[in-house]
């Protein structure tokens, strides 16, 4: 699930700093005290704004952790809605409602799990690739790669 | 990008399948979700009745109760109901439902046809 290794460079103290950040900013909502992880995408979404004029390094795992929210916003938005017609329009509690909470709620905890290691590991300067998203991040992100001012 | 488009349906797949298995498991008996919506569903009923015998006028007449105890025995069991499970309050109104049958007058006339009759 996650592979450690070396990056095409080393990275500078500050930049394994500002990358590690980026996978702290998608655990903001735990420090907001509220349980809405669309707040953990918003957080990176504008940390990886800030920072994509940066080194390679914090481009990088910029990426890597944004897009890490991105999937988990579509298992969670389901889920939300899911709820809502649930309490709203009479939807019936069935067991797949509840198999599908406890899915959403497992792949939230391994990504938050995996989020920790990360951060951890990226302070020290350690290059850490997650399964599927640090392949998808390698196609987007390149080392002189900078994101156009337009798109924004 | 071959091993990219391998390892999305990979984790595609791994996120259906463990909510196919876990659909199998049955959460409502676990979660006991039937005597929570049972319990539910009482309290305003029994929030209702406590209502409607404070403010309404409950009848208890026997004259009352047994002519209509001896229609509804009937309607029970033509219909196979267990009438363990329903439970009847009559409670006197002034409000009066009536049923138009000829659309031609207003309700109020309807109303006084019958009267008269």
């Amino acid at each position: 699930m996650i592979s450690t290794g070396k990056f095409a460079y080393e990275p500078k103290d500050d930049e394994a700093e500002k990358a590690s950040n980026s996978y702290v900013m998608s655990l903001a909502a735990l420090t907001a005290g509220l349980p809405l992880p669309i707040i953990n995408l918003i957080a990176t979404f504008f940390f990886f704004i800030a920072n994509r004029k940066g080194t390679y390094f914090v481009r990088w795992h910029c990426t890597q952790a944004l897009l890490s929210q991105f999937s988990l916003l579509f298992i969670n938005s389901f889920g939300f809605w899911w709820t809502t017609a649930i309490l709203f329009d009479s939807e019936p509690i069935t067991n797949r409602y509840f198999s599908y909470l406890i899915t959403a709620f497992i792949f939230n905890l391994a990504e938050f799990i995996t989020t920790i290691y990360t951060a951890v590991h990226t302070r020290k300067g350690i290059h850490v690739s997650w399964w599927f998203y640090g392949r998808l991040t390698d196609l987007l992100c390149h080392p002189k790669t900078e994101i156009p001012k337009k798109l924004f | 990008m071959k091993i990219l488009l391998f390892q999305a349906i990979i984790s595609i797949s791994l996120f259906f399948g463990i909510w196919g298995l876990l659909t199998n498991v049955n959460w409502i008996s676990i979660f006991q979700m039937e005597r929570i919506q049972e319990n539910t569903e009482e309290k305003p009923g029994e929030l209702y009745w406590k209502l409607f015998n404070e403010y309404e006028g409950v009848i208890k007449n026997i004259e009352v109760l047994a002519p209509l105890d001896s229609i509804l025995s009937k309607i029970y069991t033509s219909n196979n109901i267990d009438r363990t499970q329903i439970k009847v309050h009559i409670i006197e109104s002034d409000e009066i439902s009536t049923k138009n049958q000829n659309p031609g007058i207003s309700e109020k006339d309807a109303m006084e046809n019958r009267e008269l009759n």
